[in-house]
């Protein structure tokens, strides 16, 4: 199965105040498969993970499921069962006043599964995230924030869902603990078959789960394709700035950062390394394939293309 | 001489719980040594302990502390407070809420005016405003005229690295002055204390538990780990020679930029 996101487009406020959050975003999440989508604050990626979640209503275009391969266009429209969600704050994101039992079991419940087989099937999964069963009797605030995180992962996975959306599900964790997080995700995708949906500002970090990448601008998706083809060979000028924002784990590697230019009103990155930059927001080049299943929005990247078919 | 020398410092809690164990290291005048480590290894408690900030129950049990050959601090006495500022994780919250920025910087020069023995009243919105623009701030006069929570983050960060330099302090301890922010707010905010620190030659105590962000901003790294310096060393030694488990383990964890199998061909199986 996979998860088809198709002309999907939300704006938030009405009349003068309208705010196009995201504007004719195509995405697909297959199962076994990582589909990163990176962006900074304010491109638009948050709303998409709530779009996909059904935790949001788009504005415009249509949520389905597709058997996988090639689909009918009339694919069933999506259910939130089949999807579940991984947050930012792992311990905020579990009820306080429950016992970790009662949050892992809590997806179940909604599906009408009887409480022994529930009991089953969280003891099986909290052992499958690395923690001990013990762990069940307790509360949130008696966890670490790495173990917190494991449990949201049980949390996610106990229903055997098709698609987890994962929301910087590792942002607030130190990096040995986002390490063990990162593989034990990997991990479990092996294992069940999970697709994961993964929104993240740090596109260092998908470098370890990640089979596509998805990149957002402005409401806007400017590239995508495989991730290795994204991250060795990134065609837009904002891609690469996304990636040279990264420090380097190496005294060796010198390290540019990126120019401290100016911001758009948004607060996002304005893109000045591009000689034809604040053309294309107005007249929208479009995704256009620059390699194999490789798409970019770039004017320049279009250019050339034309000049190489002519 | 060194700038900062710290001698066995060790922390502990009232119910005589070691926070930090005999932590010895030291800056040079216009250096940046990093403390590198995870949640709880008391990264943060060696920072806050020099400037007398550790919070209720916690106290310094041994060791000593000089900043330019001037002892402030001898076991549980801060002798004096030392020409130090500091610039912490959420800038946000390290602001006053209630005031906004131009007072907030006002406030701070007036209070560096008077400790200097200065009456300069009238140009000081001018020298915030400069403050402000040396922190490569567009617009200053609309940031002088908000409230933090007007502000995104990294600009409240420049805010706050404006008030930390205008202190014209000797040393400058940074607590993962970036942790939280966009990468791309993050790399800007780093380039900002490369280029600052560099330009007043102040030396630097630099926070952090990313590895990336310590290779690229420090000449030497302390690596704790449980409270206690695991190594000491140039950045190239603990990177490319680390001599200890753990620093081996925080290296693996930052993971190198080569891409794992799964991702090499852009498929995987499932």
């Amino acid at each position: 199965m996979e998860l088809v996101l198709a002309d999907i487009e939300v704006v938030y406020g009405k009349r003068r105040h309208r705010n196009h959050a995201v504007q004719g975003v195509n995405l697909r999440v297959r199962r076994g498969e990582t589909l990163a989508v990176v962006g900074e604050s304010g491109s638009g990626k948050t709303t998409i993970a709530k779009v996909a979640a059904g935790l949001q209503q788009a504005t415009a275009g249509t949520l389905t499921w597709q058997p996988n391969g090639e689909g009918s266009s009339d694919g069933e429209p999506a259910g939130r069962q089949r999807v579940q969600m991984v947050f930012q704050h792992p311990v905020q994101s579990l009820d306080p006043s429950w016992r970790i039992r009662r949050s892992v079991k809590e997806p179940l419940r909604h599906l009408g599964i009887a409480d022994d087989e529930a009991e089953r099937l969280a003891r099986r999964l909290i052992t499958e995230v690395g923690l001990e069963a013990e762990i069940l009797d307790r509360y949130p605030r008696e966890v670490s924030g790495g173990q917190a995180q494991r449990v949201a992962v049980a949390r996610a996975l106990v229903s055997d869902p098709e698609i987890v959306i994962l929301d910087e599900p590792t942002a607030s964790l130190d990096q040995t603990v986002r390490a063990r997080i990162l593989s034990l995700l990997a991990d479990l995708q092996g294992r069940t078959g999970v697709g994961y949906l993964m929104i993240t500002h740090d596109i260092s970090s998908v470098r370890r789960l990640a089979t596509r990448i998805a990149v957002m601008y402005r409401g806007l998706i400017v590239e995508s394709g495989p991730a290795k083809a994204v991250l060795e060979n990134p065609q837009h000028p904002y891609t690469q700035a996304l990636i040279s924002a990264v420090p380097v784990a190496d005294p060796r590697v010198a390290w540019q950062g990126i120019a401290d230019v100016p911001r758009n009103p948004d607060g996002t990155l304005a893109v000045t390394s591009c000689p034809v930059t604040g053309s294309c927001h107005e007249h929208g080049p479009g995704l256009h394939e620059v390699g194999p299943d490789h798409l970019a929005a770039c004017t320049r990247v279009a250019s050339h293309q034309k000049a190489a078919t002519t | 001489m060194s700038l900062l020398t710290v001698d066995g410092l060790s922390i502990q809690t009232r119910a005589g719980v070691g926070l930090v164990r005999d932590l010895s290291l030291d800056v040079e005048e216009g250096e940046v040594v990093g403390i590198v480590g995870e949640s709880g290894s008391g990264k943060t408690m060696t920072a806050l302990s020099l400037l007398g900030l550790l919070p209720d129950g916690v106290h310094v049990s041994a060791g000593t502390a000089d900043l330019e050959g001037r002892r402030f601090l001898d076991g549980a006495r801060l002798l004096e407070r030392p020409n130090t500022t500091m610039i912490f994780q959420n800038p946000t919250a390290a602001l006053n809420p209630t005031m906004r920025i131009g007072a907030q910087l006002e406030r701070l020069l007036r209070f560096l005016d008077r400790a200097e023995g200065r009456r300069r009243n009238g140009d000081r919105r001018d020298r915030a405003t400069g403050l402000l623009a040396s922190m490569g701030i567009n617009d200053p006069e609309t940031v002088l005229g908000r409230y933090p929570h007007q502000l995104s983050g990294g600009m409240n960060q420049r805010v706050m690295i404006a008030m930390a330099i205008a202190a014209r302090p000797s040393l400058l301890i940074a607590d993962e002055p970036t942790t939280g922010l966009d990468v791309t707010v993050q790399a800007q905010i780093l380039e900002l204390i490369r280029s600052t620190v560099a330009e007043h030659g102040i030396g630097v105590l630099f926070v952090s538990h990313d590895m990336g962000v310590i290779a690229q901003m420090c000449q030497r790294v302390a690596v704790m780990y449980d409270g206690e310096v695991r190594e000491f060393a140039d950045v190239d030694d603990v990177f490319h020679a680390p001599r200890d488990a753990y620093t081996r383990e925080l290296l693996a964890a930052a993971g190198e930029p080569g891409l794992s199998e799964e991702v090499a061909d852009g498929t995987r199986a499932g």
